[in-house]
């Protein structure tokens, strides 16, 4: 969303300003008290104190199979309501991307797809559940064909295929993949109508999917941002089963989430993609893409087509190196304890990256939500940037002194590392189940330990490099 | 071709200091794995 405020700027402007033209917002310089790196080395002391009272102090499983209870029923009528909302906003983005103007920062689309839609539900999520489940407006229509479905057809009415096991959550790798490249690499990231193309594209393939495999299947493993927001709604107290809202133990509903094929490239994807955000904007990357623009270039793109594969190829070594960052963990853990390989252990610690690539969306985030987040006052009362002014909110500005530039790296470093603290306890936790002796999981957990002070690093080194630029 | 400008040393130097927690801890995994191999070895050899 950087570069969709800036949309329409041509990719050779991009490509001079690569490191300022998407910057978060202009919010005045840090002035912090010690410096940046230092912070680096405290999150660093923070996690390994969390790591040896987790060894010391934590020696039962606690977070598997913790139960949980009913706090009450939730009728009917709200999951329909909360359906057909999440349908409304579609159609309105939709329509806005449409029938709008095309100058990005008029129209609504741009900013509620990349600041409504992709940063705001995780935290929801880790606040009140699976909050988008209930909006999906995808799910949403799905559900309603079902029932009529049923209604007019009755018994006759066939069962869905069976979800593939081996494609697992591929697709929903693949989903966020896309989503991100369309972000961060593709020149027409902040046209409107393009964003629209795409909305509409994403939700025939979903009601394509479900028909076939059902929406209970086809939504838990295919949808990649139902899969993404489920996974980081699972991390939540609160969440609904068997339409009753129940409160468990925090990080808990987790551990029962059962990993597929697909599902560390999944997280591997959302946290290298996040990664990549941050890294696109730093001095390093303003170096290095105008040579990988011009070896593009020799090979007969041109300049737009080439900085977009450049950007293309940015975001793959990112979500690769997140890869190969959890790899060298899991193959760590594997030295432990013979009888353990790399089929049982890389899945069985997958989870542990889910509250790491929530952090991540927090601290990358933060200050587009804090700032560009307020402008969607401004453009709920003009969505089609056509001059009207429903809820007299359109001549709203964005207030910048709401959070200083202190104040959001604050938030950011406390992000990360509460996200790799909490990362680490779900790893502890889980290694105390694989090994059984207190001893190896703790001695297991070195290598994760290693693999979240890499991951927290890289975050704020990314941050800082984002600063900076 | 870039040309390194030592000028930038000291913003490489910044950066590195990002990488330093990751060491430390790379290099108490790698004591620990040759202790533990040691440990290893010398219960092989008690045994035999």
């Amino acid at each position: 969303m950087r570069r969709a405020v800036v949309g329409a700027a041509s990719a050779s402007l991009l490509l001079l300003t690569p490191a300022t033209a998407s910057a978060h917002g202009i919010v005045g310089r840090q002035d912090l008290p010690i410096p940046v790196w230092l912070f680096g080395w405290g999150a660093a002391v923070v996690l390994v104190l969390s790591f040896v009272a987790l060894a010391t102090l934590w020696t039962e499983p606690r977070l598997e199979n913790a139960g949980d209870r009913v706090l009450f029923s939730v009728p009917l009528i709200a999951e329909v309501v909360a359906g057909a909302i999440g349908v409304g906003l579609f159609a309105l983005v939709v329509y806005a991307g449409l029938s709008g103007s095309q100058v990005p920062v008029d129209n609504i689309a741009p900013t509620a797809v990349y600041v409504a839609f992709w940063t705001i539900p995780p935290v929801l999520g880790l606040m009140f559940g699976d909050v988008f489940a209930a909006l999906s407006p995808w799910r949403a229509i799905g559900r309603a064909t079902g029932w009529v479905a049923k209604r007019l057809a009755g018994d006759s009415l066939p069962d869905p295929l069976a979800y593939p096991q081996r494609i697992g959550h591929w697709p929903a790798a693949a989903t966020i993949f896309a989503f991100t490249w369309v972000e961060l690499a593709y020149s027409e990231n902040s046209d409107p109508s393009t964003l629209a193309i795409l909305a509409l594209a994403y939700m025939a393939l979903q009601l394509v999917g479900m028909s076939l495999y059902g929406v209970q299947a086809w939504t838990a493993k295919a949808d990649g941002f139902g899969v993404l927001f489920g996974l980081y709604g699972r991390l939540s107290a609160i969440f609904v089963k068997d339409r009753r809202l129940r409160i468990r133990r925090l990080l808990s509903g987790i551990t029962s989430f059962r990993p597929g094929a697909g599902t560390i490239a999944l997280l591997c994807v959302a946290i290298g993609s996040t990664s990549f955000d941050g890294f696109s904007q730093g001095t390093l990357w303003a170096q290095i893409v105008p040579h990988l623009q011009s070896f593009f270039g020799d090979l007969g793109l041109n300049q737009r087509h080439a900085l977009e594969a450049a950007f293309t190829v940015g975001l793959t070594a990112l979500c690769l190196f997140v890869a190969l960052i959890y790899w060298l963990g899991v193959q760590g853990m594997k030295t432990v304890e013979s009888g353990h390989a790399w089929r049982e252990l890389a899945p069985a610690f997958v989870h542990s990256l889910v509250p790491i690539s929530l952090a991540y969306v927090v601290a990358h985030y933060f200050s587009l939500v804090a700032y560009q987040g307020q402008d969607l006052w401004r453009l709920a009362s003009d969505p089609l940037g056509d001059g009207s002014d429903i809820f007299g909110t359109a001549s709203r500005a964005i207030d910048y002194s709401v959070v200083g530039a202190n104040g959001i790296w604050y938030v950011q470093v406390g992000a990360l590392v509460a996200g790799h603290v909490l990362a680490l306890a779900l790893a502890h936790d889980r290694a105390l189940v694989v090994y059984q002796d207190g001893r190896a999981a703790t001695r297991s957990q070195y290598w994760m330990l290693a693999v979240m002070v890499g991951f927290t690093s890289l975050g704020l080194w990314l941050l800082s490099a984002t600063a900076q630029a | 071709m870039t040309t390194p400008i030592p000028a930038h040393a000291g913003h490489w130097f910044a950066d590195l200091l990002y990488v330093v927690p990751v060491a430390i801890v790379v290099v108490f995994l790698g004591i620990d794995s040759l202790r533990q191999r040691k440990k290893a070895r010398d219960k092989q050899e008690k045994e035999t």
